[in-house]
């Protein structure tokens, strides 16, 4: 631009960029609008709904034995969330009693999608600052995981595990001793990890201060899950607003004080680690019993509403119900931890840098199957 | 008059009836096995890329063409050749179609002062380091307007980030060179071979004739590591990769190209690898030189002094690379300046100081 | 902090604009005229309840039958991280005209849960800093939630034509 006068100051052009739905690092359909100034981020503008597939109007529709299958594919990273908040809102607003060894059996599925989940956190992570090794190994562990599900319910990730009632199948012998052992191999790869990522400078250089969160705008934003205890909220379901049988087992809840992009990272490297334990005191002690209450032929569910929300991989994921005495719901609602996290993204993003986009995005660790709904 | 190798007396042979012939042949003859080895290396490097990555990977990599799927470049090669030729509607056209040849053309011209073996050497420039700053400033160029020429808010990112990264490197590894040009004595590439194989500063004992490179003087150990670091920011290669970043600019400059053109980009980056891989070969680790005293005849001449070392020195220092590439993440921008502007700079002219004590040390 | 605990906080900072507030198993069940919706969450947020944390905003549409005039139920669910207590308020609006006034001031998540209320369902929320679609193209009409939404309100076939008409003008020979 050209500048008159010798005291006219020097003039930056103002770039609108298009990081668009279709990108590598935005990790799904999400298009962020950024105003740069070189290459300074200057506001920036999330449009979602790419991946809008109407799951409340069809559960709305169809009722809730036929769409709990669908909720696998909400946050389907870790699909047993989902369908856990779901069944829960049916089950509080029904009031079905569910049998221990299912709950048991629902705490060692969740809390093993977790592990999965939280290692594509990882992979993808490093993938997004070209530490492209990072991908390969996660995914290997996390083969581990996908091939004990085949087992267990015959999918890899879409699994339709836990029913209204229960769970849908039990463990089949030798799988108890499989589990084991991938728990074993994951945690001394996570040992790797440490090494090989964590400890790196460059990582440390590119995330170390990057995207601080206050605790205050945590709460405010509706922040929750490893975001929000990274900034140092302690808040998590499992212990806070107790569901299932999260309170029979020994673990620590994770929080970070700067929550910047480092201590997001390393919280999700620790909850892995809990995750496992929890797994392994899951294994020890599962009851023997029934897995499913049974249902009528026609689950209905009557007039109330109740709100069920679990601690999923990326926050809060909560079902809200309004029954009306069918077997569908009148109204469904479903909150997802990663429609909240992501609105902090607006605020976030101003003052850092194009390459850090990437990073402070790959942070939040979002799903937008979870967002978009 | 230096001993001529066994591999440039055994080309001779094959030359000189031609010769006879046909005098012009003589011009020929080292523009051809420039060519041949930039495309036969380039061709090597692509497979070994895969190889090695997918060894750190925990994975196999290309498996079906060709024994341990050696052939995949060449099917490569072809599938870039059938591809689409894709021009953005507003692109500048003329400059769009030329950036890559601009990024290509100092890689073939550098390989001019190479000596690649005892006497192999395609021209003995005596300014042949020189000449070889000259021409290696001249790919930045082609990236920025590559860029720029995309029509392409992203292109011209990788563009502006090219410009910043390529310009600011250059310096430590033209500092770092200015070392060994006062160690040696000399520009032409060809003697500061010859120094470090026994010459005028023959320190070493005559059974560990090795001694005598560069990289095991102190100051040429500092300069090695300078050399090897800038040039990785140089080739744009992790963790120095930001013009073409793939998670963050969808492939930076080189966004737009699709078909020969792309193609050309990705052979001007590998054999960008093997050209500085060369010259620090060259400048630091002895060249051509053997490690070991040879005194075989017949093929165990190969042993000695010549091509294979040179090729030996390569390949470790393209692995290393390569190691580096598939391990590290990316540096920011702001950092990787820092990087150079205080970190290694700094330590480049201070080595510069180190380099006049050692020479005035040795010289007394 | 009990839920009995908890809807005797509520209890005491909402007596006079509540109109039920019932204790159920989990959490508190507030009514109240949807006017006084800013003043509740504030006195929820800011009182004895330190209810920070604002969970969904969402609304129930009931359409117009013989029995009942329409009306639209909204859906506040609130937590107090720091009590571990949860609160539903729940108010009733007209489904058309009449508006409600935006939370987003208390609570800056409330900027999106409610521009998803107002794309899903069509809930005017006066004050909004930025009340467009979030989920669904910007032209798209009606509100799919509703229970009055029938399919054809939007042409859902899809063609360049149709969607980008300066493209297909560019795509016709010689063009």
């Amino acid at each position: 631009m050209a500048t008159h006068g010798r005291k006219a100051p020097l003039h930056n052009e103002e770039m609108l960029i298009n990081m668009g739905p279709q990108h590598p690092s935005t990790h799904g359909v999400l298009r962020l609008v950024l105003r740069l100034r070189g290459e300074m981020i200057e506001s920036c503008r999330c449009v979602i709904g790419y991946l809008h597939r109407c799951h409340e109007y069809i559960s709305e529709r169809n009722g809730w034995i036929r769409s709990l299958p669908l909720t696998d594919r909400l946050d389907y990273l870790s699909p047993i969330t989902c369908e856990w908040a779901m069944a829960l809102a049916a089950e509080r607003l029904a009031q079905v009693e569910v049998p221990e060894r299912a709950e048991w059996l629902r705490v060692l599925s969740a809390e093993l999608y977790r592990i999965a989940s939280h290692l594509v956190f990882v992979g993808t992570f490093g993938n997004d600052l070209a530490a492209v090794t990072m991908f390969l190994h996660t995914f290997r562990e996390r083969e581990l995981i996908m091939d004990i599900f085949e087992k267990l319910t015959g999918q890899r990730m879409t699994c339709h595990y836990i029913r209204v009632g229960g769970v849908g199948w039990d463990l089949p012998a030798g799988l108890d001793r499989e589990i084991r052992q991938a728990l074993d191999v994951i945690e001394s790869r996570l040992r790797e990890y440490d090494d090989l990522f964590t400890n790196n400078r460059i990582l440390r250089a590119r995330t170390e201060g990057v995207a601080e969160i206050s605790a205050e705008r945590c709460r405010a934003y509706g922040a929750s899950g490893p975001v929000a205890r990274a900034s140092g909220v302690d808040f998590d379901l499992r212990r806070d607003a107790p569901y299932g049988v999260y309170d029979r087992f020994d673990y620590r809840v994770i929080l970070g004080n700067r929550g910047d992009c480092l201590d997001r990272f390393t919280c999700r490297m620790e909850e892995m680690r809990q995750s496992a334990r929890i797994c392994r005191q899951v294994l020890d002690g599962l009851p023997p019993g029934e897995i499913r209450t049974k249902l009528p032929a026609r689950f209905k569910t009557p007039e109330g509403v109740a709100y069920g929300a679990v601690e999923g991989a990326r926050g809060e994921c909560g079902y809200f119900a309004i029954g009306d005495g069918t077997e569908a719901p009148y109204r469904l609602k479903i909150r997802s931890g990663g429609f909240s996290n992501l609105h902090l993204i607006e605020d976030i993003l101003v003052g850092w840098k194009v390459a850090d986009v990437v990073t402070i995005l790959g942070s939040i660790d979002i799903v937008l199957g979870d967002i978009d709904r | 008059m230096a001993e001529r190798g066994w591999l440039e007396n055994w080309v001779n042979g094959i030359v000189q009836p031609l010769y006879e012939v046909a005098p012009w042949i003589v011009h020929l003859v080292p523009i051809l096995w420039i060519l041949i080895l930039i495309v036969g290396s380039v061709l090597i490097l692509i497979w070994a890329e895969r190889k090695v990555s997918a060894d750190i990977q925990s994975r196999v990599g290309p498996l079906h063409h060709g024994p341990y799927g050696l052939f995949q470049s060449i099917w490569d090669a072809l599938k870039l050749l059938t591809k689409e030729d894709t021009i953005p509607k507003q692109a500048d056209r003329l400059v769009f179609c030329v950036a890559p040849y601009i990024v290509f053309l100092p890689a073939i011209l550098a390989y001019v002062v190479i000596p690649v073996g005892n006497g192999l050497i395609a021209a003995d420039l005596n300014v042949g380091l020189w000449y070889l700053v000259a021409v290696g400033s001249i790919a930045v160029l082609g990236i920025i307007v590559a860029g720029w020429a995309s029509n392409n808010k992203w292109s011209l990112l990788g563009g502006m980030r090219a410009a910043a990264q390529l310009i600011t490197y250059e310096i430590p590894m033209f500092l770092s060179v200015v070392v060994i040009i006062m160690m040696a004595g000399t520009l032409s590439l060809d003697q500061i071979v010859r120094s470090q194989s026994g010459g005028s500063w023959s320190l070493a004992p005559p059974d560990a004739p090795f001694l005598n490179w560069n990289c095991f003087t102190l100051p040429g150990m500092i300069a090695a590591v300078l050399y090897l670091v800038a040039a990785l920011a140089e080739v744009n290669r992790q963790p120095f990769d930001l013009p073409e970043s793939e998670s963050e600019l969808v492939s930076g400059f080189n966004t737009e190209y699709s078909g020969m053109r792309f193609g050309i980009f990705f052979v001007a980056e590998f054999s960008n690898t093997a050209l500085v891989s060369g010259i620090a070969a060259t400048l630091f680790f002895g060249g051509w030189s053997s490690p070991i005293v040879s005194e075989g005849e017949g093929f165990w001449r190969i042993f000695g002094d010549g091509v294979l070392w040179y090729f030996v020195k390569i390949t470790i220092l393209i692995y290393c690379m390569m190691w580096v590439k598939w391990t590290l993440p990316r540096v920011r921008i702001d950092q990787m300046l820092q990087i150079a502007w205080k970190g290694l700079i700094p330590l480049a002219l201070i080595n510069i100081a180190i380099a006049v004590a050692h020479v005035a040390w040795v010289g007394a | 902090m009990t839920v009995q605990e908890a809807a005797a906080a509520v209890q005491s900072e909402l007596s006079d604009l509540a109109e039920s507030i019932e204790t159920r198993e989990r959490d508190v069940l507030v009514r109240c005229a949807a006017k006084d919706i800013p003043q509740v969450m504030a006195r929820l947020r800011d009182g004895a309840t330190s209810c920070d944390y604002l969970t969904f905003v969402t609304a129930a549409d009931y359409p117009p039958s013989e029995d009942s005039t329409g009306r639209m139920d909204l859906w506040y669910h609130l937590r107090s991280l720091s009590l571990r207590i949860e609160v539903l308020v729940t108010a009733s609006i007209a489904r058309d005209g009449e508006s409600v006034r935006t939370v987003s001031d208390l609570y800056p998540t409330a900027v999106w849960h409610e521009r998803e209320c107002y794309d899903l369902l069509g809930v005017v929320f006066a004050g909004h800093p930025d009340l467009t679609r979030i989920l669904l193209p910007d032209d798209w009409r009606g509100h799919p939630l509703r229970k009055d939404y029938t399919e054809d309100m939007n042409d859902l076939t899809y063609t360049t034509e149709k969607r980008w008409p300066e493209m297909s003008e560019a795509r016709k020979p010689g063009g």
